[in-house]
């Protein structure tokens, strides 16, 4: 296996500086994982360097080497994109986190890729401005993270995922060089848009260094929900109906009574009522008239669907304790269960009850507890199972849910992923989805910014061909590390 | 040479008027028969055949934004033959992929707010059948004579970019022929939300089909708001002067406009959504603006896409706070040049029609292209006419790409069409590195 040797390791360390590189085994170790725990693996080295020119550097020192590079930001990712598959180095943006640029005129910032989602935000706050995506982990994942991912968040219904809000980023390709992609001009007018097949690459075609974002005008009023239902069926189809009336809110979200008794049990206690199966979490903003006429029909839709209650929230305290345990809701879930499969699946929004009730029956007849916090409105599911690491079959019962659900999606029009990308924990399931052509154009364009296939090897694209996994049983695609 | 004499395949190949000249155009009925085509084509490059083939949907577009390929049309040729630097050119229309009768919808689904259909259908028939639905296709317009796989390869978008943004983020998926030998393939799916694999279809949407031909796409739609309107204020001295007011209003955060921009030198603006909101909007504009009397209805943004319609020959991208220092510029050194200008504040937009163009060629070049700061402002010649040759010598000569990014371009266009079956994009120069 290829690794580095001391001169080499000693020129990176005086390039990054001794506190940018990891290399015994106990720093390395963390880094084995992110927030896909069933698989680990440990990287030969660890650089996280501080700017641009030092992460180029650091490239060609690794290319030398013959050490592949995983690209990573806070290590916040749910499907195992951001650590190694066998040995290789990690590239860490962890110390990249500098707001270089916020524009008041131009409404956009420059950041480093390792700025902190919600600092973003509150670095632009003071201009009358927000940066729109807003991942439920966002107090901890990067810019850079979110770019790889083409992160949404809850509000992305009414705003867009990531890639919708990236004007321009730099890339450090595996030459070593640095390319500036786009900028704050808002529509490229050459070429191809690279940028598009870039946001959400998941680090396979460089590492992004430094990101332009668009940013947006705070709105000037906004108005949060909470409906309250007896029964998840109800809560779900309330939401189908709300869409196909044209009904934009910014955020639809529904929580279920596990994820109640799980938030209110924790620190994060928002004052959900303990009487719902499940509650609708609304939020509409925009002029004053907008969201008075939004709220209303929404709640009536609401009600209409066999809500018993509907509560109204101008006042920020109240909307961010009702988004705190909203956001903390996968945290919370950490004292039903040791770990947390959190899945995350997209249904055609006119199939959410059917598709919910897949996974309850999967779960249920698996002996697995389920509960469900989702991105409602834009049919991404987040289905989330708990269980024990430890018990290697309950794990084996685990994927198994988590690939019959996925299966269901697919097979109603759906997806496999919404937000947290594939990874590793998808990357054999990417052949429910796509053919072998299908991911032979992906490896073309794979090809073209990475020919000898140094960035984040092993991930997204099955390694195998489509035909030969088809073969294979449901359930025995699914490797797990002992 | 004509599009079929090397062709093994059977293909309608029918003369279709493109700018005034008749112009032989391949038109496959099905998948198999462009697929079988292609094949023919990547035969006839690796014998040595020197041409290039281009898809377009109804030729709506092709001078608008091929450049390079509608040339040959002003330069009188009938059969493409001078197209493409000297190359011939084998026309392909996606058209006939919609069998006669059909609307070319794929999939249609009023409760998800997306449209799935052939990149043949005609973008009229797909705005009437969303239009049932309650929904719109972003981009608002070109009403007519376009295919929705000719909009969305050609990069087009709207003034409703100010609310929805660009036309390619609405895009949730593709089919795409490529020229590599592979069957069609998909990339992206029908849903709003969804990232599973790369996604290629943002690749392909402004492409020009320069990486294929795009069979199918699916489309995010808008909901048709519940009130609309489209306002005009008298016109004002100058376009700076328009400009200054559409940047206050934008700056002032009072109104949430679905378009803002000024066309000869009157500011135009279409407010939209719930009914009490845009009363107060209303309200609120007409307090600021000497207006003509407001249009109400449903076509308000039509109106208004109709008053923005123009032939663009120049545009100039920069970023809003540019925008009045680039519009001052042009009004100081060419004079009466208000009349051809189009100008999106928050696009950050100058566009000047061709008749504004070739009248003030001189001063443009004597006096607003040494002033606007290359890497500040991005200035692109959109008009194919020989009249502007020198201009568009001068402009390739201001921008440079990265060295990588043209590469990782070029070897993107050689993974998808490995025999050079398709024509090159305009790639810009290469920058050169500074040793």
């Amino acid at each position: 296996m290829p690794s580095l040797n001391r001169a080499q390791l000693r020129e990176l360390t005086r390039i990054v500086g001794d506190r940018g590189v990891r290399s015994d085994a106990g720093a390395r170790s963390a880094y084995e994982s992110d927030g896909f725990m069933l698989e680990r693996a440990t990287p030969e080295v660890v650089v996280l360097p501080r700017t641009t020119e030092e992460a180029a550097a650091a490239v060609r020192i690794l290319r030398d080497a013959g050490l592949v590079i995983v690209p990573r930001g806070a290590g916040t990712g749910l499907s195992g994109g951001a650590r190694p598959i066998a040995g290789g180095a990690i590239l860490g943006t962890a110390r990249m986190r500098d707001v270089l640029e916020v524009n008041e005129t131009d409404r956009y910032a420059r950041v480093q890729a390792g700025v902190v989602n919600v600092h973003l935000t509150s670095a632009c706050a003071s201009a009358g401005l927000f940066y729109a995506p807003d991942p439920s982990s966002q107090t901890a994942c990067t810019i850079g993270g979110n770019v790889g991912n083409n992160s949404g968040g809850p509000h992305g219904f009414r705003y867009g995922s990531t890639t919708r809000h990236v004007l321009g980023l730099t890339l450090v390709d595996s030459e070593g060089e640095i390319t500036r992609i786009g900028g704050p001009f808002p529509d490229p007018r050459f070429g191809y848009d690279l940028l598009g097949p870039l946001v959400g690459s998941e680090g396979m075609l460089g590492l992004v260094t430094e990101v332009t974002v668009r940013l947006l005008p705070q709105p000037r009023c906004v108005e949060t929900l909470l409906c309250l239902f007896e029964d998840l069926d109800a809560c779900c189809d309330a939401v189908s109906e709300m869409i196909a009336r044209r009904l934009e809110p910014s955020a639809i979200e529904i929580l279920d009574r596990l994820t109640i008794e799980a938030v209110e049990a924790s620190v994060l206690r928002a004052g959900y009522p303990s009487n719902a199966e499940a509650v609708l979490l609304i939020e509409v903003d925009g002029g004053a008239d907008e969201v008075a006429s939004t709220s209303e029909d929404l709640i009536a839709v609401a009600t209409e669907f066999g809500a018993f209650d509907s509560r109204r929230t101008t006042d920020p305290v109240e909307r961010k304790k009702l988004w705190t345990g909203r956001k903390g809701a996968f945290g919370a879930m950490g004292r039903i269960a040791p770990d947390l499969y959190v899945a995350d699946v997209v249904a055609p929004r006119t199939r959410l009850r059917e598709i919910v009730r897949v996974a309850a029956a999967a779960c249920e007849e698996r002996g697995l507890r389920l509960a469900n916090v989702f991105h409602a409105g834009d049919g991404n599911l987040h289905p989330n199972i708990s269980y024990d690491r430890r018990n290697a079959d309950e794990v084996r019962r685990v994927l198994e849910a988590g690939e019959i659900i996925m299966q269901a999606c697919v097979d109603a029009g759906g997806s496999l992923t919404g937000e947290h990308g594939v990874g590793v924990e998808k990357q054999k399931e990417m052949c429910m989805f796509f053919n072998d052509e299908d991911l032979d154009a992906m490896k073309a364009l794979k090809s073209a910014f990475d020919p000898v296939g140094f960035w984040n090897p092993g991930k997204m694209i099955p390694v195998r061909g489509c035909r030969e996994i088809h073969t294979k049983p449901l359930g025995d695609s699914v490797g797990v590390t002992p | 040479m004509t599009t079929s004499s090397f062709l093994d395949t059977a293909v309608e190949v029918a003369e279709i008027e493109i700018h005034g000249t008749s112009s032989p155009v391949a038109l496959p009925r099905t998948e198999a028969e462009l697929m079988a085509l292609l094949a023919d084509l990547r035969r006839a490059r690796e014998a040595g055949s020197d041409f290039r083939a281009a898809f377009l949907g109804r030729g709506s577009a092709i001078g608008w934004c091929a450049p390079s390929l509608a040339g040959s049309f002003s330069g009188g040729s009938s059969s493409g033959e001078a197209a493409n630097n000297g190359r011939a050119t084998v026309w392909i229309s996606t058209r006939s992929l919609v069998p006669d009768g059909a609307t070319g919808i794929v999939e249609y689904v009023p409760g998800d707010g997306t449209l799935t259909a052939q990149a043949g259908a005609s973008i009229e028939t797909l705005r009437a059948a969303v239009r049932e639905g309650g929904h719109r296709i972003t981009p608002a317009g070109p009403r007519s004579g376009s295919t929705l796989g000719g909009i969305l390869a050609s990069g087009i978008s709207s003034v409703d970019r100010y609310a929805f943004g660009p036309a390619r983020h609405h895009v949730l998926g593709m089919r795409i022929q490529d020229a590599s030998g592979r069957g069609p393939t998909r990339t992206g799916g029908r849903l709003v939300k969804n990232v599973t694999g790369f996604d290629l279809h943002r690749l392909h949407a402004g492409a020009r089909g320069t990486l294929g031909a795009i069979l199918e796409a699916s489309l995010r739609l808008a909901p048709v708001p519940e009130a609309e309107v489209h306002v005009t204020s008298t016109p004002f001295s100058s376009a700076a002067e328009a400009t200054a007011a559409g940047l206050e209003l934008r700056a002032s955060r009072m109104l949430q406009p679905r378009a803002l921009f000024v066309r000869d030198r009157i500011l135009h603006l279409v407010l939209g959504g719930r009914a009490r909101q845009v009363h107060v909007e209303l309200t609120a504009a007409l307090e600021h603006l000497d207006a003509a009397a407001p249009h109400h209805g449903e076509d308000a943004l039509d109106r208004a896409v109709d008053a923005a319609r123009r032939k663009s020959a120049l545009i100039i991208a920069t970023a809003p706070s540019e925008v009045m220092t680039v519009v001052e510029h042009i009004e100081r050194a060419l004079p009466g040049s208000a009349a051809g200008l189009h100008i999106e504040p928050d696009a950050a937009l100058v566009e000047m029609d061709s008749e504004g163009l070739r009248a003030s060629l001189h001063g443009l070049f004597e006096s607003v292209l040494p002033a606007l700061d290359p890497s500040a402002v991005h200035v692109s010649l959109r008009d194919p006419s020989a009249d502007f040759a020198q201009l568009r010598d001068v402009l390739r000569d201001r921008h440079v790409a990265p060295r990588a990014a043209s590469e990782w371009m070029r070897r993107l266009q050689s993974s998808f069409d490995p025999a050079g079956v398709l024509r090159s994009p305009d790639f810009p120069p290469q920058e050169v590195p500074a040793s």
